[in-house]
Parts: structure tokens; C-alpha cells; sequence
């Protein structure tokens, strides 16, 4: 009976409307990854000294672009699709006509702020990097461009949350399914997040762009950046947690370990992600010392979730491994599904969090920051966090996200394609991102284009570091091509039929889940709280001691 | 008839317990990774003060 139940469960299909909707995100954030990905080859190979870009084409143009794309778009789009589509999974099958509105609102939105973007990035109006610090000054159709991406997203936000709402009003007194709850709470973050960026776009870039103003306050438009730029990279993780805590335990036969957990780490995720900025500015002058350390100090609290979702996956591996008949120690290791790449390719995702989640611990203390801020172990840093941990899962996502939507099957031989994909792309990072983070601790900067330091002996002693950083580009750049050739595939070509969308039931033995961890007025207010505490002062004062504006450069 | 209650805890809980020993012993590999590496870059800048 309960195993009947469960295979009804399973066999919920997303119907034509929010599938399309979804659809629609999850192909432009592939289309966005193509381009990022060729323009990541020309980068690596370009700064690895294989190649020289042509007069025309500017390093630092392809540079942002890779970011840009890669960073933003990709990642926004793709996580709002995935949203939409497990929210319209878990709550029945489909989305209110209002959620679908708003999606599909801000999905046009985005689009028409990245073409403007990337027409300002292509005529080499905004080389300004992924990070677009003032006072290097892009052109003002640049920052709309991107302003209207972020702004359109919220659009998508409020088409998660009123689902959500619609979904509580037809089930009073009743915890939302989990998957729901995770798609709210990060859309949630993303909306504290954005407003940082948001104002400092709309309120200092802009009018500064435009001439309305000549100057500009650099160390407030930083702050702003970074209130908004450490939590994005948990509006990146946040999905891939969503997948590994509810999709990954019906994927390798196991159950969801314990909903409260589960709930618990996203609510300290909403709270502590975004008063922690100053961690990326620890070697900035114009903040006070005591801020910084208070930042680092919610930085190494906002590690405790992660390690919270390490605990519960290694859990679900156990259980579900015992339940196989695992014996020994770690016995359970081999009986997951290794063959599957809808396990394979999150799970390499989640091997690469461990030392990436060490950088991060790294980065974030100040004294170990001095020897790694602005080298290029930053960027080997991001590439083993997002570009493996986050793309790895979005990728395990894609293979069976994908043909669910288009009423497909992901066939025997495409798994083994994608499993291929996988361990290319693995391959390639541990190449690229293991050569970043060693020269990075030889002191190699990042941001810069190939250079051999008027041949300085020390400068030249790092290009065979360089050059298996090239390579491994390359086995990336065929990883990539390889996952858009499988989105085409599973889009358009593969054999009609089922595949199943996995939703992880909750397993016997878990708690239940206590009302608190569902009170949004409670946890939102408490977010602010920690926010004031941590910006409301320096901000204030960075305005009312401000350092001398500057103007705008334009350095490539 | 207390004793009872008690052992049919007991039953209760034996039944419903699972062994996550694996699990305690690969979140202390993780713990020694992470303090390894940060001890790592931690003695690179003393090495270079």
C-alpha cells in the first residue's frame, strides 16, 4: 500500500505550462553557458600563453564576458527554472496562473537586460570585469543591462512565492513540502541579497555613468557589492543543496535524512549569508578593523549549515547504503550508484566542496587572506565551488530535469554520454582550479592578462603552472560542448516517454519538524537584525566621512 | 509495570536505530581536511612575516 502510494507520488508530471515556463529558463541559462564556455577556452588559452587574442578582441572583454555569463546568467537562469519546475512538482503537478505570469514577466525582463549587456561587453564598452568595481566605468547601458537581469529575477522570486502562498492557502496549518520551502527561502535570500547591488547600480552607477554626477564614492560602492556578492554564491549553492537534500535521496534509493535539519540549515543560510561582506574586503583601508573581524566572525558561523548538509549526506549515503546490506565501515560507499550519472555528476560536485569549502575557511580569515587576496587561488577558489560544486549538480540536474519537461526519457546511452561529461569536466577543473590555487600561492595575480613580467626569472619559473591551467581549459571547454550537445539531445531528439522527477520521501526515523522553522516573519526579522548590526554603522559612516570621489577610468 | 514502559522504549528506540558510524567517521575526515589545509596556509604566512 505505502509502496503504491509512493509510486503515485513519483509519477506526478510537471503539466505543458510550467514546464514551458521552466523550459524557457533552463535553455537560456544553457545558451548563456555555451557562450560563457567558448569564451572561458579563448580566456585560459589566451592567459596560458597558447594563443594571442586578435587586436580587436580584448582580453579583458572575453574576461567578462565568461563572468558575466557564467556567473550570472547561466546560474540565475538555470536556478529559477529548476525552481519553478520543483515547486510546480511538489505542490501538484502545475503552477497558478499568477506564478506562470510573473515568471514569464521576468524571464523577458532578463532577456532584454543581458542583450543590452552583452552589446555593450561585444562593442567593448564595459570591460569592467565580473565584479564591475568603480571607479572602472562601463557604459551606462551596461549596469541597466544588468539592473534589469537582477530586477527580472525578483520577478521570478515573486512567481515562487505566489505558488508558495497559493499552496498554504489550500493546505491551512500544514508545513509546505520541502522542496518548496527551499525554493522560497533562497529566493528569499536573493531578494535581501540584490538590494545591495541593486542600489548601488541604480543609486551610484548609473547617474555616475550617465555624467549626471563626476564622481563616485568607491569604498561605498564596494560594500554595497560585496553585501550583495557573498550571499550570491549561496543563491548559487542554495539549489544545488535543494538537489542533494531532496532529489538525491530518491535518486540513489535512500530517504530524505530529516526534514527539520534540513529546513534548519536553509533558515541559517537566510540569516547569515549576507552580513559577512566584509570578508571579501579584509584588505581594504577605509574599514575599521572591529568590522571586519565582526564579519569574519559571522563567516565562520555561516560554515556551520555547510557542515550541517555534509553530516546529512554522508547520512542518507549510510543509511541507504545499509539498507542495500552495506557492512564495514564504509561499505555503503560502494553500494551507491556509480553508473547513474544523475548520482555521478553531483557527487563529484559535492567531493570538490570539501577542499573548496576549505579555501573558503582559508579566504575568509584575515591573516590567511593576506596570502591569497588578488592571486589567482581566488579564482581557483570560485572555480571548485561553483564552477564544480553548483555546475556539477546543475548538470546532474539537466539529465533528468530536461526530458521530464519535454516528455523524454534519458535513454542508457546518454547517461553514459553524461556520464563521460562528468568525469571530463572533473578532470579538467582538477587541472585548471588545482594550478590556480598552487600559483596563487606563489603569488600569482589574478585579473591580469598573459604577461611574463618583462621576463622576470620568478614570473617565468610559473608557465608550465600556466600551461596545465590552459589544458585543463581545454578538457573543460569539451565537457561543455559535450553537456550543450545532451541539452539538444534531451530538448528535441531523445525517445519519447517518462522520466521520473525524484522527490525524496522523508525518512522514518526523522523528528518531526518543529513550526518555527517555518515562520517567515521571524526568521525575516531576524535577518535584518543581524544586517543592521553589520552594515547599518559602517555604511553610515563611509557616507558621512566619505573618501574623495572619484572619477570614472577606463582602463582597456 | 514501570519496567515495562521502560524496556518497550527501549524496543522502540533499538528499533528505529540505524548505524551512522560511517558517517561519524568520514565528518572527522572532513574536520581533519579543513584544519590541515587551514593550518597549511596558516604557517605559509608565518613562513613569510
Amino acid at each position: 500500500m505505502a509502496e503504491a502510494q509512493a509510486a503515485e507520488v513519483q509519477s506526478v508530471r510537471v503539466d505543458r505550462p510550467a514546464a514551458r515556463l521552466s523550459l524557457a529558463y533552463v535553455l537560456s541559462g544553457f545558451l548563456a553557458f555555451g557562450i560563457a564556455a567558448i569564451a572561458g577556452l579563448l580566456q585560459g588559452l589566451d592567459r596560458g600563453g597558447m594563443i594571442t587574442l586578435p587586436k580587436w578582441l580584448s582580453y579583458y572583454a572575453v574576461l567578462t564576458t565568461h563572468g558575466v555569463y557564467m556567473g550570472l546568467v547561466f546560474t540565475t537562469f538555470f536556478i529559477i527554472g529548476f525552481f519553478f519546475s520543483g515547486v510546480a512538482r511538489t505542490t501538484g503537478g502545475s503552477l497558478p496562473p499568477a506564478a506562470r505570469r510573473l515568471g514569464w514577466f521576468g524571464w523577458w525582463m532578463m532577456v532584454v537586460g543581458v542583450i543590452m549587456a552583452t552589446i555593450e561587453i561585444l562593442a567593448g564598452n564595459a570591460s569592467v570585469l565580473y565584479t564591475f568595481y568603480a571607479p572602472m566605468k562601463a557604459s551606462p547601458y551596461f549596469y541597466i543591462g544588468t539592473a534589469l537581469l537582477v530586477v527580472g529575477s525578483w520577478f521570478g522570486g515573486y512567481g515562487v512565492f505566489s505558488a508558495y502562498r497559493a499552496w498554504k492557502r489550500n493546505h491551512p496549518g500544514k508545513m509546505s513540502p520541502l522542496f518548496t520551502f527551499m525554493a522560497v527561502s533562497t529566493m528569499a535570500l536573493w531578494q535581501i541579497a540584490t538590494i545591495g547591488v541593486a542600489v548601488e547600480v541604480v543609486l551610484q552607477l548609473i547617474p555616475w555613468s550617465f555624467g549626471w554626477v563626476p564622481t563616485i564614492n568607491v569604498l561605498l560602492s564596494r560594500m554595497l557589492l560585496w553585501y550583495f556578492g557573498h550571499p550570491l554564491v549561496y543563491f548559487w549553492l542554495l539549489p544545488a543543496y535543494t538537489m542533494w537534500y531532496v532529489n538525491m535521496p530518491r535518486i540513489i534509493g535512500g530517504k530524505v535524512f530529516s526534514d527539520a535539519l534540513a529546513r534548519a540549515s536553509f533558515i541559517l543560510f537566510v540569516l547569515l549569508s549576507t552580513p559577512v561582506g566584509f570578508h571579501h574586503q579584509l584588505l581594504e583601508p577605509g574599514i575599521p578593523p572591529l568590522w571586519k573581524f565582526l564579519h569574519v566572525m559571522l563567516t565562520m558561523m555561516v560554515v556551520v549549515p555547510s557542515l550541517m548538509t555534509a553530516f546529512n549526506m554522508f547520512a542518507v549515503f549510510e543509511t541507504a547504503g545499509r539498507a542495500k546490506g552495506a557492512t564495514g565501515l564504509f561499505g555503503w560507499f560502494k553500494k551507491l550508484p556509480w553508473n547513474d550519472v544523475r548520482f555521478t555528476a553531483p557527487i563529484m560536485g559535492m567531493i570538490a566542496f570539501i577542499p573548496g569549502g576549505a579555501g573558503g575557511i582559508i579566504n575568509a580569515g584575515y591573516q590567511m587572506n593576506e596570502v591569497v587576496h588578488n592571486t589567482i587561488w581566488v579564482t581557483g577558489h570560485f572555480h571548485l565551488t561553483v564552477a564544480t560544486t553548483v555546475a556539477m549538480t546543475f548538470f546532474g540536474i539537466a539529465y533528468w530535469l530536461i526530458p521530464h519537461l519535454t516528455g523524454r526519457r534519458l535513454t542508457p546511452a546518454a547517461n553514459k554520454v553524461g556520464l563521460a561529461q562528468a568525469v571530463i569536466w572533473a578532470t579538467g577543473m582538477l587541472l585548471m582550479s588545482g594550478s590556480m590555487h598552487y600559483m596563487g600561492l606563489l603569488g600569482v595575480p589574478r585579473r591580469t592578462a598573459y604577461t611574463t613580467y618583462m621576463n622576470n626569472p620568478t614570473a617565468l619559473s610559473w608557465m608550465p603552472l600556466e600551461g596545465t591551467m590552459a589544458l585543463g581549459g581545454v578538457l573543460l571547454f569539451i565537457a561543455a560542448m559535450m553537456m550543450i550537445g545532451m541539452v539538444i539531445y534531451l530538448t528535441w531528439f531523445a525517445p519519447k516517454g517518462f522520466q521520473e522527477y525524484p522527490i525524496g520521501e522523508i525518512g522514518d526515523t526523522a523528528e518531526a519538524t518543529p513550526r518555527i522553522l517555518e515562520r517567515w516573519p521571524v526568521i525575516i526579522s531576524l535577518a535584518a537584525v543581524l544586517i543592521l548590526v553589520a552594515y547599518a554603522y559602517p555604511v553610515i559612516d563611509t557616507m558621512q566621512n566619505a573618501p574623495p570621489g572619484a572619477p570614472g577610468i577606463k582602463t582597456w | 509495570m514501570a519496567q515495562t514502559s521502560v524496556s518497550k522504549t527501549r524496543e522502540h528506540r533499538e528499533e528505529h536505530a540505524i548505524s551512522l558510524r560511517g558517517t561519524l567517521a568520514s565528518v572527522f575526515i572532513m574536520g581533519i581536511f579543513l584544519l590541515l589545509a587551514w593550518l597549511g596556509v596558516f604557517i605559509l604566512f608565518l613562513a613569510r612575516l
